[in-house]
């Protein structure tokens, strides 16, 4: 009975989301053109004749109206192809399948770490205040929301790999190797996630179903199961799933200062081989990566309170 | 004669608010010292625009990477040039260029929003169709994004770090227009014949600044970040400009050596960042209060 | 009579950073069985402090500071936390004002009502289903087969409320603490909610009591008044006897105001409740009382039994020297 609105909501949210993407797609589309430089005498080489550049710039459509070229731009990526590397000479699409992988284990450890240190330790200090715990969550929290994520991943590097030498820093080569960018990125997570998991607890405590349920005579840790946490759970989660567009951007520096080989990494890679066409193609990967996830953590958020299933779901 | 007492005890009433709510701030002691830290730095930035204790540009092989010492209190970093003079005339950079950026994205989605929660219809879908466009992008990847196709430079920088900003505000004061607009308040004020755009800036502006100047220390915190992040991936401003950023970039490889070239700079960041988280703390608490007298213990 | 609640000097005090809230500072009230007792008071003149502190549910900051709650004979100020749990949605149901945020919102109204059976009869919830399906039948909710699936979000402010008040006589108690449950209501449900209440009391013989600042309310369905006012009972009585003499100062104020028909324009009392945590010297009423004595800014008067009414007031026959 859920799932029929489950679906048709789906349904609505893709619909939805197709004028957003085609707005990055142009989005995206003007960037490029913005850029200096002429993309065909890039692919052809300095040394190139000038007959080799035109031929490939025709070649690349290069030479036709600018909407023309948008329209083969969005046909060309209606059919999954992402264009060719500069550099590599191979799919763009095949380079970044390779590396997601990657960046998909650190992004998971790193969620893993900031949920099972943030969620314990702002409820803990959400039941009990003026303890130490409130300042060490405190601490924690500040720092993860303040410190540049490539300078901690830096501090990590010289305390654990340069005079510790216990942990490896950079690479991918063994599971050591992801402990310390996935806690550097956990960091970053838990700056928010502590913060608001002691105020939605906190919140969830003061709230008067709280005291409807004292008076039935509930049993303590039942109503602290069922109705505080339970309930805190809905800001929590939201905020995880807000949290995610911060998970990439730091997943960029963060595989960037520890040679982790995800897709963020090579983006900077590309970057710095000024591969255009690698560039773009990992963009907008993350891109439509990124709406389709807005689009669970919805569905996800929709679950778990039925007030929004009502609202959401059933205005179709 | 009446109008203007009553005007008098508004101006009164007024002024007595603004007392209270420095008050609770003041209360706040994170906050409050916080203040201090970031007049000091700016102090320290401002300073170096008429003395730095070297030039901090001059690079001298024969100075390299020593650490804190009397001639060099922070050092010199992997070009022999002085970290504090490096630092203090960076901060113009890093902070400067972060403050105009919150500023501009402050201000234009802030009158976006506005726009867009108060007449509604046509304007709003175009408006926040734009909104969601950029929202579309992880706002570290659309910073990055612009970067490159804008190139280096610190009207890129301003660019980059404004468009990221933005929508937030767009989204936040349109939300908070379309709460107010409802209200009976605004509804006389329109009877009254008042134009729009004199309701958008007289009533409705006043409630929602508040959330919006919240917002804004926040995100100076933020776009520090951002900055000195773009600086560090070489997507900022480019060398030998001492953006902060940068210059833990420049310090990386010899982290083991010298570490000092890297830690500094960071600690800077750190500090300035954390310091306007605290005062958003606690402006926020001071603009909003939230009546915590009752707080059950389980 | 047999008394279900005998409140003995009871004082409930909040320590707040601004200061000592004194709540409650020395009520004595008892409730016999089977009656209404109505607790009439403006916000702040600690009635529902009152209703918390009978059904167990103060927390810090707020604490008793002296005093006796006698249920059925037993201090239950004096019973540990498990036994007053027991007690709690059992033998004493409590129905709070604002169905709109005394309802948890993630679950359905059938589940949090079956969680009074599920604590107090053991077992899983489901076992109770057609129990909660009885209940809702019992305060007229239409449709209550399908009602028990719904959501708080899903239903009416009076269906709530009837909701709610299933939930506490759930555990047939023998005594229900109604807290201004008809305060959030349209008038046409609060009459429908008072019927209901009647209903209960007739049914069931519980004993309920009725807080409210609507003293037109309790000249409807109370049998007995209990006057408040800042933290102390200032008159109480039975209800009839009650509206047609008026023995308090703060009565009378309260009762004209209800009859303002009469006259040509609203009275209101003037003034407005003092601070609870520097109440006024002498008696508390007396900066609002338009009959007020030189003594009574001095002393506090006690409360004297005058041919079953209960009050508390200079001017009618009290001993002179309560002080404070």
């Amino acid at each position: 009975m859920i799932y029929m609105s489950l679906v048709r909501y789906l349904i609505r949210r893709g619909y939805q989301s197709i004028p957003t993407f085609i707005g990055a797609l142009l989005f995206m589309f003007i960037l490029v053109r913005v850029l200096p430089g002429d993309p065909a005498r890039l692919i052809a080489g300095p040394e190139a004749l000038e007959e080799d550049v035109q031929r490939i710039r025709e070649q690349l459509g290069l030479d036709k109206p600018l909407y023309a070229q948008f329209v083969d731009y969005v046909m060309t990526l209606l059919r999954g192809d992402l264009g060719t590397s500069i550099k590599f000479r191979t799919p763009v699409i095949n380079e970044i399948l390779h590396r997601l992988p990657y960046t998909i284990a650190l992004a998971l450890v790193a969620e893993a770490i900031a949920v099972a240190i943030a969620l314990p330790l702002g409820i803990m200090s959400a039941l009990r205040p003026n303890s130490k715990l409130t300042y060490v969550t405190s601490v924690i929290s500040l720092i993860g929301a303040s410190a540049p994520i490539f300078w901690i991943a830096l501090m990590f590097i010289y305390v654990f790999s340069v005079s510790l030498k216990i942990l490896p820093s950079s690479g991918a080569d063994s599971p050591r190797h992801i402990i310390l960018p996935a806690t550097t990125l956990s960091l970053l997570l838990m700056g928010n996630l502590t913060r608001i998991t002691r105020s939605s607890v906190i919140e969830a405590l003061n709230s008067n179903h709280v005291l409807t349920a004292m008076a039935k005579g509930l049993r303590d840790r039942v109503i602290l199961i069922r109705h505080i946490l339970k309930n805190a759970m809905i800001p929590i989660v939201t905020i995880m799933g807000l949290q995610v567009g911060s998970l990439l951007g730091g997943a960029i520096i963060t595989e960037t200062v520890y040679a982790w080989p995800g897709i963020g990494s090579l983006l900077i890679d590309s970057i710095f081989f000024r591969d255009y066409t690698l560039i773009q193609g990992i963009i907008l990967f993350i891109v439509l990566t990124f709406i389709v996830i807005n689009i669970v953590v919805d569905v996800i958020y929709a679950l778990i309170d039925p007030r929004i299933r009502d609202v959401l779901w059933r205005v179709s | 004669m009446e109008s203007e007492l009553v005007l008098k005890k508004i101006e009164e009433v007024r002024r007595k608010r603004l007392k209270e709510m420095w008050e609770v701030f003041k209360s706040n002691k994170s906050a409050y010292y916080s203040l201090y830290v970031v007049i000091a730095i700016a102090s320290l930035i401002l300073i170096g625009f008429i003395y730095t204790p070297y030039d901090p540009y001059d690079f001298d092989l024969s100075r390299v990477r020593q650490p804190p010492s009397i001639n060099h209190p922070l050092g010199t970093d992997e070009l022999g040039r002085d970290i504090l003079s490096r630092l203090m005339v960076g901060g113009r950079y890093t902070i400067g260029i972060s403050v105009i950026s919150v500023l501009l994205g402050t201000l234009l989605g802030s009158i976006l929003g506005l726009i867009s929660g108060y007449f509604g219809g046509r304007l709003d879908a175009i408006i926040q169709r734009f909104v969601d466009v950029t929202l579309a992008f992880p706002t570290t990847l659309l910073a990055i994004a612009l970067m490159v196709s804008l190139g280096p430079g610190m009207l890129s920088l301003i660019a980059a770090i404004s468009i990221s900003t933005f929508p937030v505000y767009a989204r936040l004061v349109r939300g908070a227009v379309l709460q107010l607009i409802n209200e009976d308040y605004i509804t006389a004020v329109k009877l009254l014949g008042r134009s729009s755009w004199y309701i958008m800036f007289r009533h409705v502006l006043p409630n929602i600044l508040s959330v919006i100047v919240v917002q804004s220390t926040y995100y100076l915190g933020f776009s520090i970040l951002l900055a000195s992040s773009l600086g560090f991936l070489g997507l900022g401003i480019p060398p030998p400009t001492p953006e902060w950023g940068a210059m833990i970039s420049g310090g990386r490889v010899y982290l083991f050596s010298s570490p000092h070239i890297v830690v500094f700079p960071g600690l800077f960041i750190m500090v300035t960042a954390l310091a306007f988280n605290l005062i958003g703390d606690g402006l926020r608490d001071a603009l909003d209060p939230r009546s915590r007298m009752f707080i059950r213990r389980f | 009579m047999e008394k279900v609640i005998q409140i003995v000097d009871l004082r409930v005090y909040y320590d707040l950073p601004q200061g000592t809230v004194r709540a409650v500072d020395g009520v004595d009230l008892d409730v016999v069985r089977g009656e209404i007792l109505g607790v009439a008071g403006e916000s702040g003149s600690g009635k529902s402090t009152l209703a918390l502190a009978i059904a167990g549910l103060l927390r810090p900051p707020a604490k008793v500071v002296s005093g006796k709650i006698l249920f059925n004979g037993v201090d239950i100020l004096k019973l540990s936390n498990d036994e007053l749990r027991r007690i709690r949605g059992s033998k004493i149901g409590m129905i709070f004002q604002d169905p709109n945020t005394y309802l948890n919102p993630i679950y359905t109204v059938g589940f949090q009502v079956g969680e009074v059976f599920e604590a107090h009869k053991g077992g899983p919830l489901s076992k109770y289903l057609d129990e909660v399906i009885k209940l809702f039948r019992a305060v007229k909710i239409a449709d209550p087969e399908r009602r028990v699936n719904a959501y708080p979000h899903q239903m009416s402010g009076g269906m709530k409320q009837r909701v709610l008040i299933s939930m506490a006589i759930a555990g047939e108690p023998e005594l229900v603490i109604a807290d201004e449950p008809t305060s959030a209501l349209d008038v046409t449900v609060q009459a429908e909610i008072v019927e209901l209440l009647n209903e209960i009391r007739e049914k069931m013989k519980t004993s309920i009591i009725f807080i409210t600042h609507d003293l037109a309310l309790l000249v409807e369905i109370a049998n007995r008044v209990a006057i408040m006012y800042a933290g102390k009972l200032v008159e109480v009585g039975r209800t009839d006897e009650m509206v047609k003499d008026p023995l308090h100062p703060y009565t009378k104020a309260l009762l004209s105001s209800l009859r303002y028909e009469r006259k040509k324009r609203l009275t209101s009392i003037k003034g407005s409740i003092p601070s609870l945590i520097n109440p006024p010297s002498g008696c508390r009423f007396h900066t609002r009382c338009p009959y007020a004595l030189p003594k009574c800014s001095e002393f506090e008067p006690k409360l004297v039994d005058i041919g079953g009414r209960k009050v508390s007031c200079f001017l009618v026959g009290d001993v002179g020297g309560g002080s404070n």
